[in-house]
């Protein structure tokens, strides 16, 4: 079975085709960065407008690329929610109607379920059951997996989610958007002892997060580090490197509570902070001490894309899932309230 | 003879209409923010009453704004969607142009009668246009425009005004026309018969240029 896959959630149009045999025949993204680093965040109306000039021609470069006409497509897959409502409408009206022209089924995905399952795009994908840390600028959770569409949120940031922190952090520290990369690029440079951040909650018992705090602990020491003029890029390297570091320690510490809690030995990160280095670094050498495995997906998987989207719509496809012609965007979708698969 | 299907939904109205063997039928409802889920349903149902499959339109036609930004999106989405996976050209209309040929053609208006259609575009301003009746068919007299209601030149002798950005007439330079019909919107038939002289001239775009026409540019997110 072919999938076309079409995500439009956010600030980046992502198409691919995912065989069911063969695996993934084509991706193709397009990021609109550029487009909103002047606001410095994400503009809603415009990440909706570039989603419905970019669509069509990324559909067509994939299915060029894989050397397929539409007849060759079995079912498309669009991202339906949770995201902006306005630039899901692009990809869930576009994707419903190709489907409905092909005469094939259309699935529409959950968002946060293509991100879970995108390690199994990976040659070592993770076997069921396992905890999921999704962390991105939009969610940070840790789900409990025992199949596809069998999930229970274990626990969620309280407040901001942990890439919205990276983002915010990074803004109050001078630095361009979007943000959590550059920070994390800060923060090699840093001295991660001369400041301590606090690490949010982690006293308390359950696996909740909250950021927010850390933000506002941020902004008081670049305040204290300006008292005597401008934020050196020694002080802004030192408090990107704190930050960083509290923000790694919490989600490690979480994950390995997760772990335990559940008797589990596999933890899957996914989402766009599950890129950071310093995370899959830490996380590798503790799970390592506790016998327990950590997968991710490559990087260019790790944010949104349409591959990870084609791959969720496949597996509903197969379990005989589809949807009417009514189309519904979703931009709140608990996961829970995700069908599971019969097996 | 040409087969032609029209999809609008670029107000709190969404409209689909088919022309086949010189007919023209229409499916006209009022849907304030549902568009997305009765769209293709409308558009799957006009089909199998005439039994034709979406493969047999010579083109699919859309209003291509100005009008609610979503709304556009949600139509030109589809008519993409469609248009790319079945191989059919589109032809974009003005959705001023489609209400004003929808009064033309309503109210039987003489050759020659101007029709200035306005919707309100919220942040204190309009979107209007100018039209004249011609030959059966409204055209423009000067592109379709966004202003505050102060620069709205609705000067016309004998002139209709329709749509709801007549709600800002006391505030237009000049004084109303005699006839204002507010509850005038877009529709899909009337986008039908404009479109029809470019389908035959061969003026059809592929799908990827299936694209809105805001007015209202970008420059107006910039430092709110």
């Amino acid at each position: 079975m072919r999938v076309l896959g079409l995500e439009s959630s956010c600030d980046e149009t992502g198409v691919a085709i995912y065989d069911s045999e063969r695996g993934l025949l084509a991706d193709a993204l397009y990021s609109q960065i550029t487009l909103h680093a002047e606001f410095g965040g994400v503009v809603p109306e415009l990440a909706s407008r570039d989603h419905v000039r970019k669509l069509l021609p990324l559909v067509r470069q994939v299915l060029d690329s894989a050397n397929l006409r539409g007849s060759d497509i079995d079912a498309v897959a669009y991202t339906a929610g949770p995201g902006l409502a306005g630039a899901l409408m692009v990809g869930a009206c576009a994707g419903r109607a190709m489907a409905y022209a092909w005469g094939v089924p259309a699935l529409a995905v959950h968002h946060m379920e293509g991100h879970l399952l995108a390690p199994m795009l990976e040659d070592t994908a993770p076997e069921f059951p396992f905890i999921a840390l999704l962390v991105s600028g939009g969610h940070t959770q840790l789900v409990r997996v025992d199949g596809i569409g069998n999930y229970r949120l274990l626990g969620e940031s309280l407040d901001d989610a942990a890439g919205e922190a990276f983002d915010k952090a990074a803004k109050m520290l001078g630095l361009p958007y979007p943000g959590g990369p550059q920070l994390a690029k800060a923060a090699a440079q840093g001295d991660v002892s001369r400041f301590t951040f606090p690490r949010p909650m982690v006293n308390r018992p359950g696996l909740d997060f909250s950021f927010s705090g850390l933000k506002t602990y941020t902004l008081n020491t670049v305040a204290e580090c300006c008292a005597d003029g401008q934020l050196s890029d020694g002080d802004r390297n030192d408090i990107a490197a704190a930050f960083q570091e509290a923000v790694v320690d919490t989600l490690t510490i979480k994950c390995l509570r997760a772990l335990k809690q559940e008797g589990l030995k596999r933890l899957v990160i996914a989402g766009g902070v599950s890129a950071n280095t310093a995370l899959r670094e830490r996380l590798e050498g503790r799970l390592a001490t506790i016998g327990a495995a950590v997968y991710y997906p490559r990087p260019a998987y790790c944010t949104d894309n349409g591959a990870m989207i084609a791959y969720a719509g496949c597996c509903r496809l197969l379990a005989g899932q589809s949807e009417t012609l009514a189309v519904q965007v979703k931009p709140r979708w608990p996961m829970n309230e995700l069908p599971g698969l019969e097996r | 003879m040409t087969t032609l299907l029209a999809i609008d939904a670029s107000t709190s109205a969404c409209s689909v209409a088919l022309m086949h063997e010189g007919q023209v039928y229409e499916d006209f409802r009022m849907l304030p923010r549902a568009h997305t889920r009765f769209l293709l349903p409308m558009v799957d149902e006009m089909l199998a009453a005439h039994s034709l499959p979406l493969a047999q339109m010579d083109a699919l036609v859309f209003t291509a704004g100005p009008g609610s930004f979503t709304g556009l999106r949600v139509a030109i989405a589809t008519v993409q969607g469609l248009a790319f996976a079945a191989e059919l050209p589109v032809v974009p209309v003005s959705t001023l142009a489609a209400m004003a040929q929808f009064y033309a053609e309503r109210e039987g208006v003489a050759e020659g009668a101007m029709i200035l259609p306005a919707l309100d575009a919220r942040m204190d301003e309009v979107y209007f246009g100018r039209y004249q009746y011609r030959d059966g068919m409204v055209a423009p007299l000067n592109a379709d425009q966004l202003l505050p209601p102060e620069q709205v030149d609705n000067t016309a002798a004998g002139a209709a005004g329709i749509g709801d950005g007549w709600t800002y007439a006391e505030r237009f330079g000049d004084a109303p026309p005699a006839t204002v019909d507010q509850t005038i919107l877009p529709s899909a038939a009337a986008a039908l018969q404009l479109a029809k002289p470019d389908v035959l001239a061969g003026k059809v775009l592929p799908a990827e240029q299936a694209q809105p026409v805001y007015l209202r540019e970008s420059v107006a997110w910039k430092k709110q």
